[in-house]
């Protein structure tokens, strides 16, 4: 799904980006922070960190060929593109750290659970026997 | 999007840190802003409206983190996106005024389009992210209830091993008590180990056994030689002859089956009654008192009734 959509702005930006106006830079620098963003939330620190790094490589070649026409334009968007690839980590950590949470009082509780229920069969096992016990002795006790 | 559900989110953030991410983006927004104002300064008007951008990115960034997530949910979103648009469209507006530059609208267009987009990302992931603790939760609420109904019934099957301990441990003793009645020598040596060891098992209450003769009433009590009755057969007497059956009394003073005054003159509140009868005739009763009321349970009068059982023979055999 991200590389299908990643593909897809990579097509949108190339359908606008061949004009050589401003709007067409517009696009080609500010649309990479889709795929940037996407990858940083599907694929965590390292899909962010590979895509800001491929959004900067991709800023610098910009830059060298001309298009951006401004080094102080590209080193912002350095920033940003760097910016945007660490954004989803920080979501990332306190979604781990929430999902450990719970996994640790869901594998708790499931624990105490599987405890009383070893316990509540111990517990039938013995009620089980007494009450055959004080059965048996009370038929025994109405034969007499 | 409730504000409960999002507000759990920020007690994993501490304030101070929530205030620097603030602080870092107020003072990245400032800075970018004296930039963009210093390059309209000199005529580079294409770069500062890039600058401006930058900013904006800044500035979604900011409200992203401070508003769409942690505090407003998709409003937040909402309304982070929505200043985002209406701050480029003054920034480009301000920018072609002190420019030569003319404001075209499809850039514009193309900007609003992609702050939405960056922040309907984030409120998908936000969605997403609440859609899994709201699982989680639930599961944790599912296995809290399963825990406490076997918890309960855990609680109730333990009171019932209680129950059955007991009567266990009572019929072992009374098991023991019947082999220790075959061996007592004579019948008085047997009526005194009854009623001491019933009182003993039950823990309380005061035990006596009357039993009728040719010549009168004897009262054996527990620890004292036997005694001859004067006043003859008393209501609980009366009440054993004509029902033939056991009798477990909680409350002597307010039961109907006896004179208001017989329970207070005896100084007897709880009572377990049991028919010593032998051949079908009632040859006298066992009996625990109490001046407790509510001192008896129907297990009680079932182990004094089974011990009666075990003492019969003692007492009527060959006599």
């Amino acid at each position: 799904m991200v590389v299908v959509l990643s593909v897809g702005v990579a097509i949108w930006m190339v359908i606008w980006g061949r004009a050589g106006t401003a709007l067409s830079i517009t696009i080609l620098l500010h649309w990479p922070l889709i795929p940037i963003l996407l990858w940083g939330f599907s694929d965590n620190l390292k899909g962010g960190l590979i895509a800001g790094l491929v959004g900067v490589v991709y800023a610098i070649i910009l830059g060298l060929t001309g298009v951006t026409g401004s080094w102080t334009l590209t080193l912002w968007q350095l920033l940003v593109y760097g910016i945007f690839g660490l954004y989803p980590f920080k979501f990332m950590q306190i979604r781990e750290a929430r999902s450990r949470h719970f996994a640790t009082l869901i594998e708790y509780k499931k624990g105490e659970l599987e405890t009383l229920q070893n316990k509540l069969g111990d517990i039938d096992g013995k009620c089980a026997t007494i009450e055959k016990e004080v059965r048996n002795w009370s038929a025994s006790k109405g034969a007499k | 999007m409730k504000g409960s559900s999002v507000l759990k989110w920020t007690e994993k953030i501490s304030s101070a840190g929530l205030m620097a991410i603030a602080a870092v983006f107020a003072a990245c927004f400032v800075i970018t802003g004296f930039l963009s104002a210093n390059m309209l300064a000199d005529g580079k008007w294409h770069e500062a409206q890039s600058l401006a951008f930058a900013l904006q990115v800044l500035h979604l960034l900011a409200q992203g983190i401070a508003f769409t997530v942690l505090i407003w949910g998709f409003w937040g979103g909402f309304a982070s996106a929505a200043g985002a648009c209406l701050t480029t469209f003054v920034v480009s507006v301000v920018t072609g005024h002190m420019s030569d530059y003319k404001v075209e609208r499809l850039p514009f267009f193309m900007e609003c389009i992609l702050f939405i987009i960056l922040a309907w990302l984030c409120i998908q992931f936000l969605q997403r992210e609440m859609f899994e603790e709201k699982t989680d939760r639930r599961q944790l609420e599912k296995l809290e209830e399963e825990y406490l109904a076997l918890a309960i019934e855990f609680g109730k099957k333990e009171d019932l091993l209680g129950v059955l301990t007991k009567k266990q441990e009572r019929i072992t003793y009374l098991e023991s008590m019947g082999e220790r009645l075959k061996s007592a020598a004579g019948r008085e040596p047997a009526i005194q180990m009854c009623l001491g060891e019933i009182v003993q098992v039950l823990g309380r209450g005061e035990s006596e056994i009357t039993l009728y003769t040719a010549t009168g009433i004897t009262r054996h009590a527990r620890g004292a030689e036997p005694a001859s009755l004067e006043g003859g057969r008393d209501e609980i007497d009366r009440w054993l002859e004509e029902h033939s059956t056991a009798l477990l009394v909680n409350n002597l003073t307010h039961d109907v089956r006896f004179t208001p005054g017989f329970g207070k003159n005896r100084q007897i509140m709880s009572l377990v009654a049991v028919p010593l009868m032998w051949e079908g005739t009632l040859r006298g009763t066992l009996r625990i008192t109490s001046i407790q009321p509510q001192a008896f349970s129907h297990e009680d009068l079932r182990l004094v009734n089974d011990a009666v059982t075990m003492l019969l023979p003692c007492l009527f055999t060959g006599s």
